[in-house]
């Protein structure tokens, strides 16, 4: 993966297909969420497969692409009618596909806006966090400029998702994925955070419409309610 | 790119693809505009309104194969509903044995599946249909064997518009034990289903077939007795585990909208279209020598596939430019082989090569169906002249006794 959906941690990429090709090794990275965040070459890079998803970058949800590398061959998982060269049979959504088309036209100004505007408004956050006595997860890692996942010590990361939801902010614990479930991050126990800690995961992902107001405002919902439940943490102490 | 200004021929290519019913569209521009969320974000409104959008459509979909919402699993389309079903199925009750049934004459999607499980080790039996289309009863069940797995029978033919028993077939199918997958793409609105009446186990639905748009589908999976098919896609777990990926959810918001429509509609609608079917086949079958492959009576409305011989079919296609037809599915229309549908009924070549295949629907006119016959019977009646065949048949000369030259 290339860039990760929850930390939104960046792999040195070039290293590990450098790497990689040393030992004759194939090559495939899900880049769905790097994708109109950072630059992507796939050609520069040397990677032989690569997977791009259209409703991460503004395009339409049902829509997806797979770039391959010219010499590569691949078994198909869906036979039938042999549209996209045998490799994928079915009807093609084509709406869906126009749209994300379109999207891609716009990846190189979302680029510049995500690592210009709001890298600056993930860091404004994630100082503020910090001030709170918030942990970053994998903070001093290169990561992208719209995502952040953090969790305090001894507030329920539920409890301040369902209070923050009240007050009209739609943050997630995690992967949407996983959204239902109450276990916790295994991104973050497969970095070794401590099971307590990692339990009360949230990820704060923005995008390119996000205005400076409306983190300064969900900031300040932040400081609210993070005051109120170590408050009444301490009082059950 | 095409000319915007030159008029469209008149659409009767409905089997390959509906136009998307304008109620539809109007419903699913929202899911894409404002309620954009993710259905499986549990943590704020915009995945719950998007939830429950896919919920009320699951609902829909149930509604009119009268099954219960639970059943119906999202896939991308019949193509991802029939591979899962399939190879889902057949590698869960593996154990039970490695013998697989289907129909020469299914849509490309089964019979590859179905290959596939033969490079996989399975053996595999393809029923010869009669020749008006129709599965031989006797013949399905002579075919079964104490290993037989699974059988796949479609509902409705993609070409030939033909509808199975499958009421019969799926009795034959409990009796034994056999899972029984129904792809019923084209059957959706135009015949009624039942599936708490039908012995079905498996059954493939897609939207774009049924005035809903491309891109999304779903598989009816049996609750009671329940079925259980193998994942073919991981991830995420979304549908239960059984099908992984983000719901698109004004792709399925349209789906649900779509089949809403055919439940309400699909009785008055069937009588019209049905009217038009009639129309159209009285009118070219005024011309000589065209033969209705399939058989009539058990047949959708909407379909009408005819051969017209000594008429090559891409040159009847080609002269035919005001109306938009095919001579075969769509998947295989680049393809210049005779039909293996109509070659499985016993056609010969050059039957199977001068068929075209009308499939009318919701939007058809009478003006429409009139004009095709007028152009059909200038055009055949222009390409004739210019054939030595046909002045051969015109001459009296029995074509099937004539000794042809070596070259």
């Amino acid at each position: 993966m290339m860039a990760n959906n929850e930390t939104g941690v960046i792999q040195d990429m070039p290293a590990i297909i450098k790497w990689a090709k040393s030992r004759n090794i194939q090559t495939h990275t899900d880049a769905v969420q790097a994708i109109g965040k950072i630059n992507v070459d796939f050609e520069g890079l040397g990677v032989d497969a690569m997977t791009i998803s259209s409703h991460k970058i503004y395009g339409p949800q049902g829509a997806a692409a797979l770039i391959l590398n010219k010499k590569i061959d691949l078994y198909p998982h869906l036979m039938g009618g042999g549209q996209e060269k045998g490799l994928r049979s079915g009807t093609e959504n084509i709406a869906a596909i126009v749209g994300f088309g379109k999207a891609c036209e716009r990846v190189q100004k979302n680029i510049v806006i995500i690592n210009n505007e709001v890298k600056k408004y993930r860091l404004l956050l994630e100082r503020e966090l910090k001030g709170l006595g918030a942990v970053i997860f994998a903070e001093q890692t290169e990561r992208l400029g719209n995502t952040t996942f953090f969790a305090f010590n001894n507030i329920d990361g539920s409890t301040l998702l369902t209070a923050l939801d009240r007050k009209g902010y739609a943050i997630a614990s995690g992967s949407a994925c996983s959204s239902n479930s109450s276990d916790a991050s295994h991104v973050l126990l497969a970095m070794g955070i401590e099971p307590e800690l990692a339990q009360g995961a949230l990820r704060v992902s923005l995008g390119i419409k996000t205005k400076k107001d409306e983190v300064k405002a969900f900031l300040e919902a932040l400081k609210m309610e993070v005051n109120r439940l170590k408050q009444l943490t301490a009082m059950a102490a | 790119m095409t000319n915007e200004t030159q008029a469209m021929p008149i659409y009767m290519d409905y089997s390959a693809t509906t136009p998307v019913d304008p109620r539809v569209a109007e419903k699913m521009i929202p899911f894409i505009t404002e309620s954009y969320g993710n259905p499986a974000s549990r943590s704020h409104p915009y995945g719950w309104t998007a939830e429950k959008a896919v919920e009320n459509a699951r609902n829909e979909v149930a509604k009119l194969v009268n099954a219960d919402p639970r059943e119906i699993i999202w896939t991308s389309g019949a193509t991802e509903s029939n591979n899962l079903a399939i190879k889902g199925a057949s590698n869960f009750y593996s154990s039970k044995g490695k013998h697989i049934i289907s129909v020469a004459t299914e849509h490309k999607a089964v019979i590859d599946a179905v290959r596939e499980m033969e490079r996989l080790g399975y053996e595999t039996t393809f029923i010869q249909p009669e020749p008006d289309g129709l599965i031989d009863i006797k013949k399905f069940k002579d075919a079964i064997r104490p290993d037989t797995v699974l059988a796949s029978v479609m509902m409705v033919n993609n070409e030939i518009g033909v509808i199975q028993d499958i009421d019969a077939l799926g009795k034959l199918c409990r009796a034994e034990k056999i899972i029984f997958h129904v792809d019923a793409a084209q059957a959706t609105g135009k015949v009624e289903i039942d599936l708490e009446k039908l012995p079905v186990d498996l059954m493939s639905f897609s939207a774009h077939k049924t005035y809903g748009p491309k891109g999304v589908g779903a598989l009816y999976v049996r609750r009671k007795p329940r079925i259980r098919i193998e994942a073919q896609m991981h991830g995420g777990g979304h549908e239960r585990g059984m099908r992984s990926g983000t719901l698109a959810t004004h792709q399925i918001v349209g789906m649900g909208e779509a089949f809403r429509i055919a439940r309400e509609e699909m009785e008055t609608e069937n009588a019209h279209i049905k009217k038009l079917q009639l129309r159209l086949l009285s009118g070219l079958t005024e011309i000589e020598e065209t033969y209705v492959n399939g058989d009539i009576e058990k047949r959708v409305p909407h379909n009408l596939n005819i051969s017209f011989n000594y008429v090559e079919g891409e040159s009847l296609i080609m002269a035919i430019k005001g109306i938009a037809v095919s001579s075969g599915s769509a998947c295989t229309s680049a393809s210049l082989e005779p039909s293996y549908v109509l070659r499985a009924l016993g056609r010969s070549d050059e039957l199977a090569h001068s068929s075209i295949r009308f499939s009318i629907g919701r939007f058809t006119k009478e003006s429409d169906i009139d004009y095709a016959i007028e152009l059909l019977k200038e055009k055949i009646g222009r390409l004739r002249e210019l054939s030595p065949l046909w002045e051969m048949f015109q001459d009296g000369v029995d074509l099937e006794k004539v000794e042809w030259a070596e070259h």
